[in-house]
C-alpha cells in the first residue's frame, strides 16, 4: 500500500470519526491541531483503523503514535507484514 | 418505584460489584482510601477537581465514616480487568423519590486513561444504574469548563450544553442529562468498548 493510499483512506476515517468533511490530514498533524481530538476520539479513530486496514496495534504502538506521519509509519508496517504473511 | 424500594437498590449497590467489559466498579470503602489518595493528588487530578491542597489517607478514612451512614450516596472504585485500580466514580445527592441524582468523583488515572475506553464504560455502567435501576429521570453533572476530555465526552452521551455556573471561583459547566437522551446515544460507545474488550 503507498503512502499515498494510506492517507487517503485515513482523510476519509478521521473526517467520519470528528464528522468533519472540511479535514485535510497532513503527517505533522496532532491531537492539539483538531479542537475534539482527545483520548475518547482516539479510542475510536483506533478503533476505525484497525477495522478498516485489518492491522491490530500493540499498547506500545498507540501510545507513541505522537502525530500522523507516526500513524502511518505504523500502517505500512503492519499492512506491510500482514502482506508477507 | 417507591422509597423504600430505590433506598433498598442503594443499599444493594454499595455492596455489589458491577462487571463491565473493559472494567469492573467495586463499592469504595476504607480500605482503597490510600489509593483514593494517590489517585485524587495527582497534579491533573487536583487542578480539574478544583482542590488546592493534598489529601491525606486518614482524612479520607474520616470522609468513609460519614459515607457509611448516609444512603443517598453511591461510591466506586473502578479496577482494570487485571485488577489494577485505575480510578474513581460516584453518584450522590440521589433522590429517593428519582427526580435526579449527581454524578461526580470520577477520576481515570492519566496514565491508563488511552489504553482502552475505561472512562466512558465507567461512566455507562453508573448511569444505567443510575436510569435503569434506580429510575432516575434526570442526572446533573458540574464540569470544569476548561475539562475538554470530559465535557467532549458529556456532549457525545446527551447531556445537555449545559450553564456556566462559579465553583470556588472557577467557571463549570453545570449540565443535565436526562434518561431518555442517554438511551439515544448509549449505542455508539457501547460498539466502543465491545471493539476494545475484545481486543
Amino acid at each position: 500500500m503507498t503512502k499515498e493510499e494510506i492517507m487517503n483512506r485515513l482523510t476519509e476515517i478521521y473526517r467520519e470519526v470528528f464528522d468533519d468533511a472540511s479535514i485535510s490530514l497532513s503527517e505533522e498533524m496532532t491531537a492539539d491541531d483538531i479542537e475534539d481530538w482527545d483520548s475518547l476520539t482516539h479510542l475510536r479513530l483506533i478503533m476505525q483503523i484497525e477495522q478498516q486496514f485489518q492491522i491490530k496495534f500493540t499498547t506500545g504502538q498507540i501510545k507513541n503514535m505522537d502525530n500522523v506521519g507516526a500513524l502511518m509509519e505504523q500502517i505500512q508496517i503492519l499492512t506491510d507484514k500482514k502482506q508477507g504473511e | 418505584m417507591d422509597r423504600e424500594e430505590r433506598k433498598n437498590k442503594i443499599t444493594h449497590f454499595r455492596k455489589e460489584t458491577i462487571i463491565g467489559k473493559c472494567v469492573d466498579l467495586k463499592p469504595a470503602t476504607a480500605l482503597q482510601a490510600e489509593q483514593i489518595v494517590r489517585l485524587r493528588n495527582k497534579p491533573r487530578n487536583r487542578y480539574y477537581f478544583n482542590q488546592d491542597y493534598e489529601l491525606e489517607t486518614e482524612g479520607q478514612k474520616a470522609w468513609f465514616e460519614t459515607y457509611e451512614k448516609r444512603d443517598d450516596d453511591i461510591y466506586w472504585c473502578v479496577y482494570r480487568k487485571d485488577g489494577l485500580f485505575i480510578g474513581t466514580i460516584r453518584l450522590y445527592g440521589i433522590d429517593l423519590d428519582g427526580e435526579y441524582c449527581e454524578e461526580g468523583s470520577y477520576a481515570i488515572d492519566e496514565d491508563y486513561a488511552d489504553e482502552a475506553p475505561y472512562a466512558v464504560e465507567s461512566k455507562m455502567l453508573v448511569l444505567d444504574v443510575a436510569f435503569d435501576e434506580l429510575q432516575i429521570k434526570t442526572m446533573i453533572n458540574d464540569n470544569r469548563a476548561d475539562n475538554k476530555v470530559m465535557n467532549n465526552i458529556d456532549n457525545q452521551l446527551g447531556f445537555d450544553k449545559g450553564e456556566k455556573i462559579q465553583i470556588r471561583g472557577v467557571d463549570y459547566l453545570h449540565r443535565i442529562l436526562k434518561a431518555g437522551d442517554y438511551r439515544k446515544n448509549r449505542a455508539k460507545f457501547s460498539s466502543l468498548v465491545d471493539y476494545w474488550s475484545r481486543r
